[in-house]
């Protein structure tokens, strides 16, 4: 799945972006609903290292079921921990690609996540790198 | 002893910065241009190695491009103000004082710390993990030294990215090593004034008598060769001379041959001049304005001119200053 650079770069500037934080059941309405929690600024609650996280668009679908998809924005946290499981951005000859980080047999591979298919697993090689760890997602929806 | 500074800089840092986000680019020549597209602004060592030189014209380089696939950015300033930013935020974890000295070099109090070269090194290590560009540190008594610290332990890969110059017999070690063209604050001019009296490197430099050079070159030489000696002159976080004087000059890319042409084209300097002036919050007391002919178009006429004016009141008003050119030219100008 490859992933473009944001050409500007998203900064989080001052407290202007700060919303009142209300917990929003997906299941049943939620009996606490009218309970106001604190203030969020929902760009620094992804962004835990401001100096080390850029932000990138997704193209393609290939960690679908990680709630990763096609358009979105995805903030990518270079001193994140690469743990196996994780969604990475990973350089791959000289490519940048979005997966999720797998280990078996004692080697690591990066591995897609979504079961439709028709995307592969690509073996770890000392060529490749971890650029760094998927921090969060922002996505939008169609309003018209 | 004087308190230990550090200087940490990027090479090629446009190339760098362009780098994160493409590693595609890696080990690859690659260039990036200058505002208008016209010349090599930035350089990768791959780039360097082709021969393409610092602000070599896009034109003139066609063929090396074309022949080693020599990659081609515009300048993203944005791009690279982010980065410069990332990477200051990091050394800010490594210092309680850093002065940004421009978008690529940064001078960092490093007195405290036990084992300076360790620090350095991780400091470099968390820049490239957690930004991604390469940086690297030199470290000394003053500004000037560690300055020549940073420049040695670029050239030689056996520093790993840092030298600290603290300990004098190291300094003693380094200087007559480096050429004093490549001292901070030795230009040009001064090389060539100082290669006449024999001076070569950055030790003789240091030897040389202070009053000798503040006569050669001005109260800067004095301070470099000071500073050279370990006796800090320039101050961490001192903001920068004011300037005394600066010039737009230009060479014309057409010839202009009739009085208004010129005219127009010392307008346009003179409104930049003015610009510049207020920029840095400045007024100016005098004005010189010149002009000659193509020193190569050989055996045709030739005319140097040059006249300077009194500006009464101080003024950094354009048309003050326009005015002021055109009473230089009509002055000037052969009859």
């Amino acid at each position: 799945m490859p992933v473009h650079p944001i050409e500007k770069p998203v900064r989080i500037l001052g407290p202007s972006q700060r919303l009142a934080l209300t917990s929003v059941s997906a299941g049943f309405p939620s009996p606490a609903g009218d309970d106001l929690e604190e203030e969020i600024d929902p760009i620094a609650w992804v962004v835990r290292h401001p100096t080390s996280t850029f932000w990138w668009r997704v193209e393609g679908d290939c960690l679908w079921d990680v709630g990763i998809r096609h358009g979105d924005l995805i903030a990518v946290d270079r001193a994140g921990k690469r743990r196996v499981g994780r969604a990475v951005l990973a350089v791959v000859e000289g490519a940048v690609t979005a997966k999720i980080l797998r280990k078996r047999d004692g080697r690591y591979y990066l591995a897609p996540a979504n079961s439709q298919g028709g995307f592969s697993e690509i073996a770890l090689t000392p060529e490749s790198e971890i650029w760094g760890v998927i921090a969060g997602v922002v996505r939008r929806y169609d309003l018209a | 002893m004087s308190r230990p500074i550090a200087i940490s800089d990027s090479a090629n840092f446009y190339v760098s910065a362009e780098r994160i986000f493409d590693p595609s680019l890696k080990n690859t020549p690659v260039i990036v241009l200058s505002n208008n597209d016209g010349c090599a602004v930035a350089r990768s060592d791959e780039a360097k190695a082709l021969g393409i030189k610092m602000g070599a014209p896009l034109h003139l380089i066609q063929d090396k491009i074309a022949a080693h696939g020599v990659r081609i950015f515009s300048s993203n300033y944005t791009l690279y103000g982010d980065i410069s930013r990332r990477v200051v935020e990091v050394y800010e974890t490594f210092s309680p004082v850093v002065e940004v000295y421009s978008i690529d070099e940064s001078f960092l109090d490093f007195g405290g710390f036990r084992d300076r070269e360790a620090h350095a090194q991780e400091m470099r290590r968390q820049v490239l993990l957690q930004v991604g560009v390469p940086v690297g540190v030199g470290i000394g008594p003053t500004k000037t030294l560690a300055k020549c610290a940073n420049e040695v332990a670029k050239r030689n890969p056996i520093f790993k990215g840092v030298l600290d110059m603290m300990d004098r017999s190291v300094t003693a070690w380094v200087l007559p090593r480096v050429p004093v063209g490549d001292v901070w604050g030795v230009g040009g001019r001064t090389k060539a004034k100082l290669a006449r009296l024999g001076v070569h490197t950055a030790a003789e430099l240091r030897d040389m008598p202070a009053r000798q050079a503040r006569g050669l070159g001005s109260v800067v030489l004095e301070r470099t060769v000071l500073e050279l000696q370990g006796e800090p002159c320039i101050q961490l976080d001192e903001a920068p001379p004011p300037r005394k004087g600066m010039a737009v000059t230009r060479s014309a890319g057409v010839p202009m041959r009739d009085q208004e042409t010129v005219m127009s084209a010392l307008a346009a300097h003179a409104t930049r001049a003015a610009e510049k002036l207020r920029q840095h919050g400045l007024i100016a007391g005098t004005m010189t304005v010149f002009y000659y002919t193509s020193r190569f178009s050989v055996g045709k006429p030739q005319h140097t001119a040059s006249r300077t004016v009194k500006l009464t009141p101080m003024t950094s008003d354009t048309r003050d200053l326009v005015q002021a050119v055109r009473a230089c030219v009509e002055a000037s100008w052969p009859q």
